[in-house]
């Protein structure tokens, strides 16, 4: 705020004030009579406070870490709301002697919002305020001391014991609950090895590796079966081939080769001859007609054989021993082949049969695997609900013996001896002081709200307005009759309220102290 | 012309120490204003019961703030002289006091006087200033055509600050004010002197329609803000009700 205001609004105030005179005067001694007499009956509140520590860390967990859930409660707020609840008052009002157990709803309901604060709001019924981390401080105001006591007394006892009561309702309710829980697992365990068993009991296919296993020997004795029907193949076609030379020339080749061998030395020997003898010579003569000889010899066999019919010819050839050879050769062959032949078909058809069998083992896999898949499941979600169910049992156990409860009573309530809040002696001091702000805050109040100019600055915000001078009041010395005769009413107001002021405190207040 | 305004009413008895008395006619506007005859002076518990500014006043802050205004508006007429009305934005709101003052402001100039018309009847001042009473005024003159403008003017108690009283005519002064006489009036008072100012004391501007009319008639005009009386809009209905040339200020009335 601009300074120049401030001494403005100052100088306003000052100048409303000595012109209301009489009126600020009337409301100094007013108000400060009015707030002694305020302080003399205003009513002497008692106050019982108490602690209660929260026990976050239970001396049991450590030692059970992991083992067993122990409750927490959530400090101030929910102590605030199950303190706050019909039952928990309703108890501390008949313990604490408020009302007999008789007493008819309007009654019971007057002193339950009397206890809870009701509609008068703040400060007044059970106050619960968290001091510090772990502390809950509780406290109750009441005209009457031993009241107050007796309610902070009966509250923290109704209190501990809804605590202990409500904890151990719920660890109860948690070991049933996950008992049940339990059970039914069991049951869908069983099932799931029901099943399981049945499945494996109708599955006689055996294992895939086993039939990967036969599929393979399969396929290896099914291509050795291959290279030996092939090798018996050429060789069936080499001894036909054979046999096919064989048979036509082997009579003739016999008989006439003989002559051509004779033929052949003959000329050999006949080249060496001419080399060193004459045509004319008898030994040469002689060796040619030899050799003519010969050449007759074969045509005259070739034309026998050429005159012959085919069973005499065959009758020739049936002695040929290579022939029978190789006839016996190409049977036996054949009967190897065929056998072969036979053997593949019926390995290929065993193949077909283990491929189907492969097939029917992977339906069947996977069906396995989801059986197996829901046992595990439910098999440890069993064993977990079992191990928390043991959990539970040491919670229940621990509430029921009390060592769960994480309230504690860290400072028991104690008697009031001494009022607490305001007493006179705040309003004896304050009613002075009281006096004067009054009228001072009701003109400054009265500025500040009314809308007529008082303040030279207000003008600064008026469009086109151009202050030239701030003329003040011509201080000429003169003292009008008004203001000596309103002094002097206000000197009397004043020294008639100090002497009135005085009496009521020494009379009463320091008097009766 | 008569310099010589009124005749004598009272002698002077007690000596002011301003107090300058019947010195030969000269011609210049200095010497003219020397040669004005005054009347009984008042003394300082006069002026003091009166609320009118004097020098060596004991409070020098109103003093000063007169004269600031006095100087602010010759700064803004250029050196020339000129009238001023004076008007309060709320009945008895201080008016008659600024332009009183005002016009002492210009008398304590030994080179300038201040010619105060009354305009407005609540005004109280014209009855300090002239204790022994008058026999015509601004209205009497209106409607008399028989009477000078000489004859409605008056010494006071105050050295070079002379005085049109309301007259006698009281009822429907705007009629009064509309007139081409008072036209003629305000035209002669301001030419007579070069370094006359003329300060008309205007009734409430947002009480009767006289203010209207006079701000028409004179040069400036300065609306005095009385302390606690007006809202701003009120401030800002008088402002907006004058020609924006012819406003000059406002002056606030603690």
């Amino acid at each position: 705020m601009d300074p120049q205001y401030i001494q403005e609004f100052l100088a306003a105030l000052v100048r409303e004030i000595s012109r209301k005179r009489l009126l600020a005067m009337f409301t100094l001694c007013t108000a400060s009579l009015a707030t002694l007499c305020v302080g003399l009956v205003w009513p002497l509140k008692y106050e019982t406070s108490a602690t209660l520590y929260v026990d976050e860390k239970n001396i049991i967990e450590p030692l059970l870490e992991g083992q067993a859930e122990v409750q927490e409660v959530n400090q101030a707020a929910e102590a605030k709301e199950k303190i706050y609840t019909r039952r928990i008052l309703e108890k501390v009002a008949i313990e604490a002697g408020l009302i007999d157990e008789k007493a008819d709803s309007k009654e019971l309901a007057g002193v339950i919002n009397r206890l809870s604060g009701g509609a008068l709001g703040f400060d007044t019924g059970i106050q619960i305020s968290s001091s510090g981390k772990n502390y809950i401080n509780l406290s109750y105001k009441d005209d009457n001391p031993e009241v107050s006591f007796n309610v902070i007394n009966a509250l923290i006892g109704a209190f501990m014991r809804s605590i202990a009561e409500t904890k151990r309702i719920e660890s109860r309710g948690a070991f049933d609950f996950i008992e049940s829980q339990v059970d039914g697992y069991k049951q869908q365990l069983k099932q799931a090895e029901e099943r399981l068993k049945n499945f494996n009991s109708d599955n006689r296919d055996g294992t895939e590796e086993v039939v990967r296993d036969r599929i393979a020997g399969l396929r290896s004795e099914i291509e050795e079966l291959n290279l030996t029907i092939d090798g018996l193949n050429s060789r069936y076609n080499t001894i036909k081939n054979q046999m096919d030379n064989e048979s036509a020339y082997l009579s003739v080749r016999s008989k006439t080769d003989v002559y051509r061998q004779r033929i052949q030395e003959a000329q050999s020997r006949l080249e060496n001859m001419l080399i060193s003898l004459t045509e004319t010579h008898p030994d040469v003569i002689n060796l040619k007609l030899q050799i003519e000889d010969h050449k007759t010899a074969i045509k005259e066999i070739e034309q026998q054989e050429a005159s012959k019919t085919a069973s005499e010819r065959n009758d020739q050839i049936g002695i040929n021993p290579l022939f029978e050879e190789l006839r016996s050769n190409l049977a036996e062959t054949e009967i190897q082949r065929n056998a072969a032949t036979h053997r593949r078909k019926a390995l290929q058809r065993l193949l077909e049969q283990e491929y189907q069998r492969s097939e029917r083992l992977a339906t069947r896999q996977a069906q396995l695997a989801e059986l197996t898949r829901d046992y595990n499941v439910t098999r440890e979600l069993y064993e977990d609900m079992l191990s928390r169910r043991e959990k539970a049992r040491l919670s229940m156990t621990l509430d029921i013996e009390g060592q769960g409860i994480s309230y504690k009573v860290h400072e028991p309530p104690t008697f009031p001896l001494a009022p607490t809040g305001l007493n006179v002696h705040h309003f004896m001091l304050g009613a002075p002081l009281i006096g004067l702000l009054a009228p001072i805050g009701l003109i400054g109040l009265f500025i500040f709200l009314d809308p007529r100019v008082r303040l030279p600055s207000d003008l600064g915000m008026i469009e086109g307005a151009q202050l030239l001078a701030i003329a003040g009041p011509l201080k000429n010395n003169v003292s009008s009759n008004s203001m000596r005769k309103d002094t002097a009413i206000a000197i009397i107001m004043l020294i008639a309220s100090i002497i009135v002021y005085a009496w009521i405190t020494f009379t009463r207040v320091l008097g009766a102290a | 012309m008569s310099i010589d305004e009124n005749s004598t009413q009272r002698k002077s008895l007690t000596v002011h120490p301003l107090g300058i008395e019947n010195l030969p006619t000269i011609t210049t506007p200095k010497q003219q204003i020397r040669q004005m005859s005054e009347v009984n002076l008042l003394n300082y518990s006069e002026l003091d019961a009166a609320k009118i500014i004097y020098p060596s006043m004991r409070d020098i802050g109103t003093l000063n703030t007169f004269r600031e205004l006095r100087t602010k508006l010759i700064q803004k007429a250029d050196k020339n002289n000129f009238t001023v009305m004076v008007s309060s934005l709320a009945s008895a709101g201080g008016g008659s006091y600024v332009s009183v003052n005002l016009a002492a402001a210009f008398a304590l100039d030994f080179e300038k006087t201040a010619l105060l018309v009354d305009c407005n009847h609540t005004s109280s001042y014209s009855d300090k200033l002239l204790p022994t009473g008058v026999d015509f005024g601004l209205t009497d003159y209106l409607v008399d055509p028989g009477l000078a403008v000489s004859d409605i003017i008056y010494a006071t108690g105050i050295p070079r600050l002379r005085l049109t009283p309301i007259g006698n005519q009281v009822s429907a002064e705007s009629e009064f004010f509309t007139s081409d006489r008072m036209d003629e009036f305000m035209h002669e008072v301001k030419s007579r002197y070069a370094e006359r100012y003329v300060i008309v004391d205007a009734p409430s501007i947002n009480g009767s329609p006289d203010a209207r009319v006079l701000a028409d008639l004179c040069d400036y005009t300065v609306l005095v803000v009385p302390y606690g009386k007006v809202t701003k809009a009120q401030i800002s209905a008088g402002i907006n009700s004058i020609p924006s040339d012819k406003f000059a200020g406002l002056v606030f009335n603690n």
